[in-house]
């Protein structure tokens, strides 16, 4: 593996080609070799362009405007050859779909190296190793296609640290990775950085998975470096600094005052404990009333003990029976392969039940995992004003007064969408892409929307918009069901709670009930007052709970 | 359509894991042969060949699939042979003149000749089917010189292909469910309701090749030389498959240029049977050609042979 001294930005700053404004502004920072460090900030800060920057691959891919310096190793990154480079600083992206080449584990994991002309009898052995080290030995023969999200991710991972670069910067590995890989995959990060000393720099947004794990946190914000500071004290300069981009954890004790908040769930009971044993708590907080409407009950989509198996295959959904009504928002929970994403199909009736049947009262319309599925048009405004002018169906809602000039402003404000109205759906943040999906499907008016992992790859504002925007529209009468491997947003938005496990409903029911007990299927919040103090799963629930301390721990 | 069927899926037959120079001579031998003879008997017995083939490799749905695209355009190489030749002798349907073309002569020897030409273009098609179906992709970017870029193309299609099938299929339910008539209305409307699906799909597929660009170039491509890494030895099993695939060609050839395999269409079919060669040869160059599906058989039956061989 190559040894480096650090990273050394000076002043740097980048912009895209046709882009008036730089994705990168006058950014100074060292990283000194073995450090982990995570690169966090909203949607559009420039993470990712700074990742690509460190790992050399920008300006060079895609062009543009670059100025400042990196040093790597006190050369130049911008000197060193296409080769120097990827030898000094390995990347991996989000998607690991996306990043395949080969058909075989064996031949992805050897890519680099056959790049990087590495000898043949040395190619064999970096690749056992790498292998063996992955748990992914066993598995070289097998066609890529074969391994799970989570392997595959780590099938990248091999790739690239088979090429023993002496970096490694990751850009958000684990949004496409359901939580028990996530965990996995960053797992892994923290071995090989405390194990081989490597030194590495993740870009992530969910920082509950990985706040502990780390050295230092930088954050940037509209292209600037605006906090840099150890994970400890992270918490206190995210409250201070309004910035959204906080774990529930982090985010109750900054509340209750404590300067340094715990990072991981066992730090949070052991304060959790003594802060009881010093200080009354209040008394046990009432459930949040759901969110419904009026309306709630009257129309909706039910699965009559439905089965269903893709031809050749097992039985993916076994005798469900599920209902969601009018006014409310049910989640659905579940591990990878569980079946919610075909239960959902079947809801949408893209696929036919083998036994039982699915009953829709009114339209049904169902938002896919990738919202680009749903992108067909130039423009946000001609993607709705397509959906608008489609052919009207009976299930329909009765369309509302006003002409069609007035629909799409009303969904253009409704969605947030007004300021992009005219800009191509693929060059917006993925939250925009989602919500411009999102509107046309209100612009058909649905009685029942179903979305996929609607929540796959969003930052923490964009996720809270999500959220409020389904609450509105559960408040305006429509059923919502939401599959999600997102526990936190499921506590803090859904109604009613439903867990699948090898395609059959284990559970179901209101929130703080389908909550109680669940070890897993639990938020931060959740997890921390299990069995101290029963029943609270949430942020909204557990501030109550102790006085606030004014400005301690807040500045 | 499941898109997986029309690709390799490693079932650990001795079939799918012989050397790529193997299996591609095996399979261009059967080629070669469906291109020299005319003999339908002889054609008739690649293509028995093909489906032995496929059965053995557990293949068979996915043949299907290729099939079906063989048999649109057989039809359609029936129906211009009948409506464009005149020759052969024994006419067996004579329609009306028709204004220009005249009157249309359907004749034995045409409608025979049309077959063979069909079953000719099955073997061919057959063949392209058991490349995807037996051929390790990885092993056939292999024969190609290291970091070529013909060869990792071809590698990325073969990977690709199944991908954008399922690309499209989320995008036609997500235009379904939108209430875009996808396959309901007149030919102009589905014809336009495609176009918007292909568009879509396209810009994804665009987004989705850059991404693997970038992380290609963060893996090393195109930094300069290659080496390769080759796990893959040629054995035994791909000894016997070359020989037996060379002289199944030779005595082939040989069998054409004594007529022991060669067949008239016009005036008038000649007989099937041109003596005890014509079975004598097909006899011996069946028994080489399936050389491979009985050792594929032998492997089954006896499965400490296939790490012997």
């Amino acid at each position: 593996m190559s040894t480096i001294s650090g990273y050394a930005i000076q002043n740097l700053s980048f912009s895209y080609p046709d882009r008036n404004r730089p994705a990168l502004r006058n950014i100074n920072l060292e990283i000194p070799e073995g450090e982990f460090v995570l690169v966090t900030g909203g949607s559009g800060s420039g993470k990712s362009t700074l990742a690509r920057l460190l790992a050399g691959l920008l300006p060079e891919f895609t062009g543009g405007r670059l100025e400042g310096g990196i040093a790597i190793d006190q050369r130049s990154l911008f000197s060193l050859s296409h080769r120097e480079r990827v030898q000094l600083a390995g990347m991996v992206f989000q998607d690991p779909e996306r990043q395949s080449v080969a058909y075989t584990v064996g031949a992805e994991a050897a890519f680099g190296l056959e790049n990087l002309e590495v000898a043949t009898s040395e190619l064999s052995r970096r690749l056992a190793e790498v292998l063996d080290f992955f748990g992914l030995a066993e598995a070289a023969a097998r066609p890529v296609a074969s391994l799970s999200g989570g392997q595959k991710q780590k099938l990248m991972l091999a790739s690239v640290l088979a090429m023993q670069p002496a970096v490694l910067i990751l850009d958000e590995p684990t949004s496409q990775l359901d939580p028990a890989a996530a965990e996995e995959v960053l797992s892994l990060l923290k071995r090989l950085n405390e194990e081989l000393g490597l030194t590495v720099v993740l870009v992530e947004q969910r920082l509950e998975r990985c706040l502990h794990l780390v050295d230092r946190v930088l954050v940037l914000g509209a292209g600037e470096l605006i906090g840099d500071c150890p994970p400890t004290e992270y918490p206190a300069w995210a409250v201070a600094a309004g910035s959204p981009c906080l774990p529930p954890l982090c985010r109750l004790f900054a509340a209750w005052g404590d300067r340094h908040p715990p990072l991981t769930i066992r730090d949070g009971r052991h304060r959790l404990r003594r802060r009881l044993a010093l200080e009354p708590a209040a008394p046990p907080p009432s459930a949040r009333e759901p969110v419904r409407n009026q309306h709630s009950g009257s129309n909706g989509l039910h699965w009559q003990r439905v089965s269903f198996a893709y031809p050749g295959g097992p039985e993916v959904v076994h005798e469900v029976e599920l209902g969601i009504k009018s006014g409310e928002l049910l989640a659905l929970l579940g591990v990878s392969g569980s079946g919610k994403s075909t239960l959902l199909r079947l809801g949408a009736g893209l696929l036919r039940p083998q036994r039982g049947k699915v009953k829709a009262d009114g339209r049904v319309v169902y938002l896919a995992q990738d919202p680009n599925d749903h992108l067909l048009r130039e423009s946000v405004e001609d993607e709705i004003r397509f959906s608008l002018r489609l052919p009207a169906r009976a299930d329909s809602l009765p369309p509302p007064a006003g002409s069609e000039e007035d629909q799409l402003r009303h969904l253009l404000q409704q969605l947030d969408l007004a300021e992009v109205r005219h800009c191509h759906p693929r060059d917006l943040s993925s939250g925009q892409r989602q919500r411009v999906a999102i509107a046309s499907l209100l612009a058909v008016r649905p009685q029942v929307l179903l979305l996929d992992e609607p929540t796959r790859g969003l930052d923490y504002s964009a996720k809270e918009q999500l959220g409020l925007l389904l609450q509105t529209l559960v408040e305006e009468g429509v059923a919502v069901m939401v599959v999600t491997h997102d526990v936190e947003f499921a506590a803090r938005f859904a109604s009613r709670l439903a867990v699948l496990s090898t395609g059959c409903l284990v559970s179901q029911g209101p929130v703080p009930e389908a909550l109680e007990g669940m070890l897993f299927y639990s938020t931060q919040i959740g997890k921390l007052c299990r069995g101290i103090r029963p029943g609270v799963h949430t942020l909204e629930q557990a501030l109550p709970l102790f006085r606030l301390e004014g400005s301690d721990g807040c500045e | 359509m499941n898109p997986g069927r029309l690709l390799y899926q490693d079932k650990g037959y001795l079939l799918q894991h012989l050397h790529p120079a193997a299996a591609l001579s095996w399979l261009g031998v059967q080629v070669v042969l469906a291109l020299l003879w005319q003999h339908p008997l002889f054609l008739l017995s690649l293509l028995l060949l093909s489906a032995v083939t496929m059965v053995s490799i557990d293949a068979l749905a996915g043949w299907e699939e290729y099939l079906k695209a063989g048999l649109l355009m057989s039809g359609l190489i029936v129906l211009i042979n009948l409506l464009t030749v005149r020759s052969g002798a024994t006419v067996l349907w004579l329609s009306p003149a028709f204004p220009v073309i005249g009157p249309i002569a359907v004749s034995l020897e045409s409608l025979t000749y049309a077959a063979v030409m069909s079953l000719r273009l099955l073997i061919v098609i057959s063949v392209f089917a058991a490349v995807n179906l037996l051929i390790h992709p990885d092993r056939l970017l292999r024969l190609f010189p290291p970091g070529s870029r013909s060869g990792l193309l071809l590698s990325l299609a073969l990977r690709f292909f199944p991908q954008i099938l399922l690309q499209y299929q989320r995008i036609r339910d997500a235009a379904q469910t939108r209430g875009i008539a996808v396959q309901a209305g007149g030919f102009r409307r589905r014809l336009q309701a495609q176009s918007w699906l292909v568009q879509g799909l396209l810009l994804s597929a665009l987004d989705g090749a850059l991404d693997t660009a970038e992380s290609m170039s963060a893996r090393g491509f195109g930094s300069g030389g290659c080496s390769r890494w080759q796990p893959y030895r040629w054995r035994l099993r791909d000894w016997l498959c070359l020989s037996s695939s060379l002289l199944a060609l030779s005595v082939g050839g040989v069998a054409e240029y004594l007529g022991a395999s060669s067949f008239a269409f016009y005036p008038t079919l000649t007989p099937l049977w041109n003596g005890p060669q014509t079975p004598l040869t097909l006899g011996m160059i069946t028994l080489l050609i399936m050389l491979p599906l009985v050792l594929n058989r032998g492997c089954r039956l006896f499965p400490a042979m296939q790490s012997k061989i």
